[in-house]
């Protein structure tokens, strides 16, 4: 029994009290799942009948699919957008309540937070009343300034899509408000100074010192908004079901539809939904794979 | 210290093993009794009596608790007349308990303990659209035997002969049985307020396409949007979706039922589809049917109607019920079918349907299974149906129901504007049932396609042949495919 007293034994069995618990949740609840999900993307399944082993068709059923494609550009549409106008409206918004003392500062912090506390549901009905065909805030507001305000937001193919960028943007927006917030607060006030001694413009301190000292957080923030959008259909699924015309479908939400029969056809179609699923992780990983090469790795330490 | 970890860490693993077998012998002794006494059902005494001296009427033991767990829709016919009918069955059967789940997406809860595959967690009664995949997986239970059991108020008449003709067969009839319970059928059409329509003079039964386009242009006329509806769920085929009969009638097309029963030749761009189609683009071209459709769900249209923004909507018999609380005091609801032919003494074909049904699952205790039964036949009895037309707004399945004259009088407005219409026209109940079930993949991407584009053109932004085409070609692709694979079976 001596080995029981050696300090590396010890630290063993703490490392696996410590780890073990954690380990297991994330074995059983991530690891397992996405296995499983490899093994269905393979077969022709509908969720409770009999699994059919289908070889590579699911895959090849990728590239034959209209909506797969169309699906994957109203993602691209929301990526190109989202992405930056969320960046670029935190950024300056952090910069304002670091740089800048308001008395308000504490109060606008939290108003910027707070669609992060309300469900997602109410989100969608917030949304869905601002773009009402014909109650609708918006087309109220529209109205008032005597430009129309006769339009279905939602209900037309040429701009259901594009209403939903406002509606991400200010779900986002608060959240990373407060992460470059803090990031904001962490540049030491004296490379600020002796760049104010040699004469830098406030645009020029936000572009040549903040925004580089800052590129580690907004690299991190880029993948999980990239992952947001991609992963995300909430939103569609409650306030168009991806209408009309699919103009709103994304691939998560088409993966949904599949899945658990949100289409009303009578049918679930759980295997091919995996496939789509084991596509969706590709895309991410490369996605991720892109940011970090766009990206400066280095470490920054002041 | 060292020796404190050492012995602390060993006490801490010991626990969890420990632990770890006291569930894991739980979960044995839970297993095991469920083996010998599956499900819920346990004898409520300790003795067992002799079956003959303890079973109802109906052959059932009395000394046998069983718990039914339901689970039920939350839709327009509202959940009174589900109450009132467990108050009654437990009334008389008292060893049976409920145990109920309600929800209007009550169906995705079923298809996800479904694919979980737990049949004990699994309701013995529930509602699900999608029950043909069920009875694939053999799922199912059949529910074949209960038509020829005759309810408590009828005894001596199968439930089979007691139902209005239509309203059992052929809709759930699938791989020779029947595996889903009817509780309402609706009829489906258009449905108006008929004091706004009396105060207007319009024309609340056009019998001809002409008419009808004729009150949509009055109507549009007085600044009111003719039609409303929720084309987030495609609600215009409640209106809609039967009229390629009328026109494959009209055009003397005899082949054309065959023909859509069994896939053979174009379906979607057979020339009665399109020409619907077609129409349905003139009249949301027309300013007919309303734009602001197309992002609507069927709440926010009906809404429009009580409100006199918009003047029909397409939705089913529930409707009364489904907004009686938003509906104004003054407010009557009034139903019409829309004619799609010039032949005002042609036949008109209402969409109707099973609206509300019950299945039961097959992996459940043969006697679970057996009340659930003897359940669903309760509610096929008078007492119970009336509960239904007069609190839920359905119409009743059973044909001796109108034969108590104070049962007629207490129909709701919309029931007895419904029965007006049927008597008043020659109309044809037209359920749409195709004898073939496909299950290729592009037949699923078919349909979606259509759903996908109609609500675009029904207000007039697209044209529709381009998208019946290409549902056709996915079609097509499925029907061969799915012959290809019934081949080489």
């Amino acid at each position: 029994m001596h080995f029981l007293k050696s300090a590396r034994f010890q630290k063993a069995i703490f490392l696996f009290i410590v780890v073990a618990p954690a380990f297991a949740a994330y074995v059983l609840f991530t690891l397992y799942p996405n296995a499983l999900s490899i093994f269905y993307s393979f077969l022709d399944w509908d969720g409770i009948g009999v699994k059919t082993f289908i070889g590579w068709d699911n895959y090849i059923r990728l590239f034959q699919d209209p909506f797969i494609s169309r699906a994957l550009q109203h993602n691209l549409i929301l990526l190109v957008t989202v992405i930056p106008i969320t960046l670029a409206i935190s950024l300056v918004l952090a910069d304002l309540l670091v740089n800048r003392t308001f008395g308000e500062n504490s109060f606008y912090k939290v108003l910027y937070f707070f669609p992060n506390v309300l469900s997602l549901v109410v989100i969608a009905l917030i949304w869905s009343f601002i773009y009402d065909g014909t109650f609708g805030l918006l087309n109220g507001l529209l109205q008032v300034f005597g430009l129309g305000g006769e339009h279905n937001w939602l209900g037309s193919k040429s701009t259901a899509l594009l209403s939903m960028i406002p509606l991400y943007v200010w779900c986002y927006v608060g959240f990373y408000v407060v992460i470059f917030m803090n990031a904001m607060q962490g540049i030491p006030k004296s490379l600020y100074e002796s760049a104010t001694l040699d004469g830098i413009t406030h645009m020029q301190r936000f572009t040549k010192i903040t925004l580089p000292l800052l590129s580690g957080v907004i690299r991190v923030g880029t993948i999980f908004l990239i992952l947001s959008v991609i992963k995300g259909f909430e939103y569609m699924l409650i306030m168009t079901k991806g209408g009309p015309g699919g103009s709103t479908e994304v691939i998560s939400l088409y993966m949904f539809n599949l899945a658990f029969g949100g289409l009303n056809l009578g049918q679930h179609f759980y295997g091919y939904a995996s496939t789509i699923g084991m596509m969706i992780f590709v895309l991410l990983v490369g996605l991720k794979l892109v940011v970090d090469k766009f990206f400066a790795k280095d470490s920054v330490e002041y | 210290m060292n020796k404190k970890i050492t012995w602390s860490s060993l006490a801490l693993i010991l626990c969890m093993v420990l632990f770890a077998a006291g569930c894991s012998n739980a979960a044995n002794t839970k297993g095991s009794a469920s083996n010998t006494n599956p499900g819920s059902t346990t004898p409520a005494t300790g003795e067992q009596s002799s079956e003959e001296a303890d079973n109802y009427e109906n052959g059932l033991p009395r000394n046998e608790k069983v718990t039914l767990k339901v689970g039920l829709l939350e839709s327009g016919y509202g959940r009174e007349w589900f109450d009132y009918a467990v108050q009654l069955f437990t009334e008389k059967y008292p060893n049976v308990t409920f145990d109920i789940t309600a929800s209007p997406k009550i169906g995705d809860l079923v298809s996800t303990k479904a694919a979980a595959g737990n049949d004990e967690d699994m309701f013995d009664l529930f509602y699900s659209d999608t029950w043909t995949e069920y009875v694939n997986a053999n799922k199912l239970e059949p529910v074949t035997g209960i038509f020829e059991m005759s309810p408590y108020d009828a005894p001596g008449q199968k439930l089979n002969d007691l139902i209005v003709p239509g309203f059992n067969d052929p809709e759930k009839y699938y791989k020779d049985n029947a595996w889903v319970f009817p509780i309402a059928n609706y009829i489906g059409g258009m449905f108006f307020d008929q004091k706004l329509f009396d105060e207007n003079g319009w024309n609340k039964s056009p019998k001809t396409y002409d008419e009808f386009i004729q009150l949509c242009e009055a109507i549009k006329s007085k600044g009111i949007d003719p039609i409303v509806y929720a084309g987030l769920y495609n609600y215009a085929q409640f209106a809609f979706d039967t009229k390629i009969f009328e026109i494959a009638e009209e055009n003397e097309n005899n082949q054309f039922r065959n023909d859509f029963e069994y896939f053979n030749g174009p379906q979607n761009t057979s020339p009665e589809n399109i020409e619907v189609y077609k129409r349905l683009y003139d009249m949301g071209k027309k300013g007919y049917i309303s734009k602001k459709s197309v992002g609507m769900n069927h709440t926010q249209s009906q809404m429009l109607v009580l409100q006199h923004k918009a003047a029909m909507v397409p939705s089913g018999d529930w409707i009364e019920n489904e907004m009686k609380e938003s509906a104004p005091d003054d407010f009557q609801w009034g139903y019409m079918a829309v004619p799609f032919t010039n032949n005002p003494d042609g036949p008109i074909y209402m969409n109707n349907g099973l609206s509300y049904s019950f299945e039961i699952w097959a992996a459940k205790p043969e006697l679970n299974k057996k009340w659930a039964k003897q359940f669903l036949l309760s509610l096929m009895s008078n007492e119970v149906q009336q509960e239904l037309v007069e609190k839920g707004g359905a119409l009743p399945l059973r044909k001796d129901y109108l034969d108590v004259p104070t049962r007629a009088d207490n129909m709701k407005p919309l029931q007895k504007s419904i029965a007006t219409y049927m008597k008043e026209n020659q109309v044809v109940l037209e359920l749409k049932n195709r004898k073939i079930e496909l299950t290729h993949p592009d037949y699923a991407a078919s349909l979606k396609v259509i759903v996908d584009n109609m609500a675009l053109v029904l207000t007039g932004q697209e044209q529709p042949e381009p998208f019946l085409q290409d549902a056709e070609k996915l079609l097509q692709n499925a029907i061969t495919n799915d012959k290809e694979a019934q081949n080489k079976e």
